[in-house]
C-alpha cells in the first residue's frame, strides 16, 4: 500500500521543501521505497537541494501534466545518486521554465491527477510513500493536493503571520473534514523542548503537533546544498526529523 | 485540461466561498496564542535563570 503525504504551509519560507527531502532520505535510510514530488509548481525548488540540474531534469511533472510524457519519463531515481545505500528515492521536478509555469495557470490540470500519480508511482515503482512538496496559501490547486492525499503535514514557524495564518488554514481544513497533523519548524532553541508549548498549540489549532524541529543555524548555513541530514547525520536537527520519520514509517 | 471541469475542484471552491469567516476570531486566537507563548518564554527565561545561579553558587562551593 501507498501512502500519499502532502507537506503544506500556509505562508511561504516555513521549510516545507527542506523538511521533505530530510524526511524522504530518512525514510529511505529505513529502507522504504519513497517518491517526492515537486508540487510548487510556480515556484519550483525541490531540485535543488537534491543537487538535480536542469540538465539531468529532461522531462518534467509539467511535461506529464499535458501528456508529453509517461510517468517513467519523468521519475529521477536519485538512489545512486545521493549514495543511499539501502532503500529507493525517486524524484519527480517541476518545470523552472516561465512559458512552462504560465501555461499551467492558463490551463490548470485535472483533479484526479494527485490521486492518479499516487496510484501509479505504488504500481509501477512500488513505492511505500509519495510526498508532495506544495505550493503554500490556500489555492485551489494546493488544497486539491492537500484533500487528495492519506496524510496533510503542514509546516508552521512560531511568528505571528504563521500562527493567524495556520489557524485559518485548519479552520479550512476542518470544513473538508481533513485530518492534518502539525510540523513546528524552526522554534526558538529554549522552547522547542516545552511540552506546554506543543499541548497549547495542538488545543488551539486542533490539529496533533508531530514533530518540533528547532532553529539551528547549521540548517540555515547549509544554505540547500544537498540534503542536510545526508551531510550532518550527528546533528540534532537530524535526530528531531528522524523522529518524524519514524512516525510516519509506523503509520505504513 | 480545463479548470472546474470536475468535483474536488468545485467543491474546494464552493467550501471557501460559503466559509463566511469571522476573521476577527483570528486575531482573538492569535492573541490568545502570543499571550500563552509569552507566558511560557517568560517561564523558561526564569528557569533558566535559576539555574544559573545555582550553578554560581555550586561554583562558589554552596
Amino acid at each position: 500500500m501507498t501512502l500519499s503525504i502532502a507537506i503544506h504551509s500556509y505562508r511561504g519560507g516555513t521549510g516545507k521543501s527542506t523538511t521533505t527531502s530530510n524526511i524522504a532520505v530518512l525514510l529511505t535510510l529505513m529502507g522504504n521505497r519513497v517518491a517526492t514530488i515537486d508540487l510548487d509548481l510556480t515556484s519550483p525548488g525541490l531540485h535543488v537541494i537534491y543537487n538535480v540540474t536542469q540538465q539531468l531534469l529532461k522531462h518534467t511533472l509539467n511535461d506529464y501534466l499535458f501528456s508529453k510524457c509517461n510517468l517513467e519519463d519523468v521519475v529521477i531515481n536519485l538512489t545512486k545518486y545521493l549514495g543511499l545505500p539501502k532503500g529507493e528515492l525517486y524524484f519527480i521536478g517541476a518545470s523552472m521554465k516561465p512559458e512552462d509555469i504560465a501555461k499551467l495557470m492558463q490551463y490548470g490540470y485535472n483533479e484526479s491527477i494527485f490521486r492518479e500519480l499516487a496510484e501509479s508511482l505504488g504500481k509501477e515503482f512500488n513505492v511505500d510513500y509519495v510526498i508532495f512538496d506544495t505550493h503554500p496559501g490556500l489555492t485551489e490547486d494546493t488544497l486539491m493536493a492537500v484533500l487528495s492525499s492519506d496524510i496533510s503535514l503542514v509546516i508552521m514557524r512560531l511568528d505571528r503571520q504563521d500562527i493567524s495564518g495556520t489557524y485559518l488554514l485548519s479552520q479550512v481544513l476542518r470544513k473538508f473534514n481533513k485530518v492534518c497533523y502539525v510540523i513546528l519548524n524552526m522554534i526558538p532553541q529554549k522552547m522547542a523542548n516545552s511540552s506546554e508549548l506543543v499541548e497549547e498549540l495542538s488545543r488551539t489549532l486542533g490539529m496533533p503537533i508531530i514533530g518540533v524541529l528547532p532553529f539551528y543555524n547549521e540548517v540555515l548555513a547549509h544554505r540547500s546544498k544537498g540534503v542536510f541530514v545526508l551531510h550532518h547525520p550527528q546533528h540534532p536537527y537530524t535526530s528531531k526529523v528522524l523522529q518524524i520519520a519514524k512516525t510516519l514509517n509506523s503509520w505504513k | 485540461m480545463e479548470r472546474g471541469s470536475k468535483s474536488l475542484r468545485k467543491r474546494v471552491i464552493s467550501t471557501l466561498m460559503n466559509m463566511k469567516t469571522d476573521v476577527s476570531s483570528i486575531d482573538d486566537v492569535v492573541d490568545v496564542i502570543e499571550r500563552r507563548l509569552d507566558e511560557i518564554h517568560k517561564r523558561i527565561d526564569a528557569l533558566e535563570e535559576r539555574i544559573k545561579r545555582l550553578e554560581d553558587l555550586i561554583d562558589k562551593g554552596g
